[in-house]
């Protein structure tokens, strides 16, 4: 019975075993984009649009819920004129911060789920990153837009757009740094799934969402400028107030952070490779 | 070709350390059709997942110079929640095969026809095996890698695994651990034995059988001289009782 099998140069794709760095380069290139289109098309059962973008509606939710309480309160923003864009400036890089952190677990917690032998854990990081900022992206923009252009608030433009970005990107490696290391601590000891989402979104109240880190006392401010998001909110904000009060700011600082978690994540992986390999 | 370099491979069972291997250098051959005989809880499966990747060693290296299958019929690379469909769509962006031909190939060897668009959870169990099965052999590649079975299903899918084996085996490279040496004599032409911790390479299917039929006589001799030894003790301690 002869069934036609599929040929080992199907479709006439480069195929080889040699094992020469442009072969391992299209490998790799072949895996990540496979992955990408996969990961997009589902998301704990749901689409892209319902999955990932809607993640991005937690922190709209907290921004007007926020404003509408503080609007309430007779509360002024704590800089501007604008109470929305103050709040949104804090929250959107904060929460790019605790999903990112959360959401680097399902590459590492692939309990019940397996994979092919050619897909690393390295390789899902960097599409569920790259996956979670397309998302994220697209939600801060929508918002700061709707602002300006719908709402009519000036300052919802900002005024330094790669300082804006700068900001974001730090804040983003950060988090995947941290979204690395909890995934491992994750495998090894599972309480750290529920212990973590606490942790960071308790951060959300020490990282100048709704007050300005420069106008605490200098020695509350001290302890608060160990944390790296709020250098990242500050930098952020830098981007929309020209004026804005950055005595405590060090750019350098959050760099550093995500250098160290990266490289901390990555001592990590290894040394329990076998362990995140095997354990499917 | 594929070399095992001084490879030991352990898992951690609470606080014991199970060993399933140690010290093994071997150079398997990609190219020839490579049987690996190992009694029962020797460690075939494990060989089988170390040698394509998924698992890796504990100690050594293994370095693979030919592109080496998933283990035929291995169900566990899907997404549930996606289509048939779509996951043939993955695994061919992933291995640069032709995902339409490779769609149109499983279509006509399993017969899922409009089942392949609906999403994986909503199939039997059977159909997934089914369509795993046929999806392994529907991938180009070097060598092929069988974890016990080469065939799976209803009697007329089973002809055709048996089919797309013949033809893989004649065109590429496989490797399929087994314990039944009549099988693998037939199909196979050299192989591995699995004894102790280690493994050996045997040029000849022949010879592999040989080495493997001796170590199985000899584990089955000493299993009935435990089970004898056991039975003295039994003995002695009923008549000490007495």
């Amino acid at each position: 019975m002869s069934l036609l099998l599929p040929s080992a140069k199907a479709g006439g794709r480069p195929v080889s075993s040699n094992r020469t760095a442009s072969n391992a380069i299209l490998y790799q290139y072949r895996v990540l984009v496979a992955l990408f289109f996969r990961e997009a098309q589902v998301r704990r059962g749901a689409a892209f649009a319902l999955g990932y973008m809607a993640a991005g509606l937690e922190p709209i939710i907290i921004v007007v819920a926020i404003s509408l309480l503080f609007t309430a309160l007779g509360r002024q923003p704590g800089y501007g004129i604008s109470l929305l864009v103050f709040i949104g400036t804090g929250v959107f890089p904060i929460y790019l911060f605790i999903h990112t952190s959360m959401r680097l677990r399902e590459p590492f917690a692939n309990e019940g789920q397996g994979r092919l032998p050619i897909e690393g854990t390295l390789d899902h990081v960097f599409v569920h990153a790259l996956l979670h900022l397309l998302a994220t992206a697209v939600v801060t923009t929508g918002f700061f837009a709707f602002l300006y252009l719908v709402l009519g608030q000036k300052e919802a433009l900002p005024f330094d757009l790669a300082e804006a970005l700068e900001a974001l990107g730090a804040i983003f490696i950060f988090g995947v740094a941290m979204g690395m290391v909890n995934s491992v601590i994750a495998r090894l000891l599972p309480i750290w799934n529920s212990i973590w989402p606490g942790v960071a979104r308790a951060a959300i109240h020490f990282s100048g969402m709704y007050f300005i880190a420069d106008f605490l006392t200098p020695d509350i401010r001290r302890y608060f400028a160990f944390n790296p998001i709020l250098h990242g909110v500050n930098w952020f904000r830098t981007a929309f107030y020209p004026t804005y009060p950055t005595n405590i700011d060090n750019h350098v600082y959050i760099v550093l952070s995500s250098g160290v978690a990266i490289t901390i994540a990555l001592l990590l992986e290894r040394i329990f490779r076998e362990k995140l390999t095997n354990g499917e | 070709m594929i070399l095992i370099k001084g490879m030991m491979k352990d898992y951690k069972l609470g606080t014991a350390r199970r060993v399933v291997f140690k010290n093994v250098d071997v150079n398997i051959p990609t190219d020839r059709r490579v049987a690996v005989f190992g009694a029962a809880e020797s460690g075939k499966t494990v060989l089988i997942r170390l040698l394509c990747g998924l698992e890796i060693p504990t100690e050594g290296e293994i370095v693979r110079y030919a592109r080496v299958s998933f283990p035929v019929g291995y169900t566990r690379a899907l997404k549930f929640n996606l289509s048939a469909r779509q996951n043939i769509a993955f695994v061919s962006k992933v291995y640069g095969a032709d995902e339409a031909e490779i769609a149109e190939f499983i279509e006509r060897v399993t017969g899922l026809g409009v089942l392949l668009n609906e999403p994986m959870r909503k199939l039997t169990m059977n159909d997934r095996s089914t369509f795993c099965y046929a999806m392994g052999y529907a991938m180009p590649f070097d060598t092929y890698l069988f974890d016990n079975a080469v065939v799976y299903g209803t009697p007329d899918f089973r002809r055709r695994c048996m089919a797309m084996f013949e033809e893989r085996a004649r065109n590429s490279g496989i490797i399929l651990a087994t314990k039944h040496t009549k099988f693998a004599s037939r199909c196979c032409d050299c192989g591995v034995v699995i004894r102790g911790r280690s493994a050996e390479f045997f040029d000849t299917i022949s010879e592999a059988v040989a080495a493997f039929e001796q170590d199985e006589q000899a584990r089955h001799a000493n299993l009935e001289f435990a089970a004898l030894e056991d039975e003295l003790a039994r003995d002695e301690v009923t008549e000490d009782e007495r």
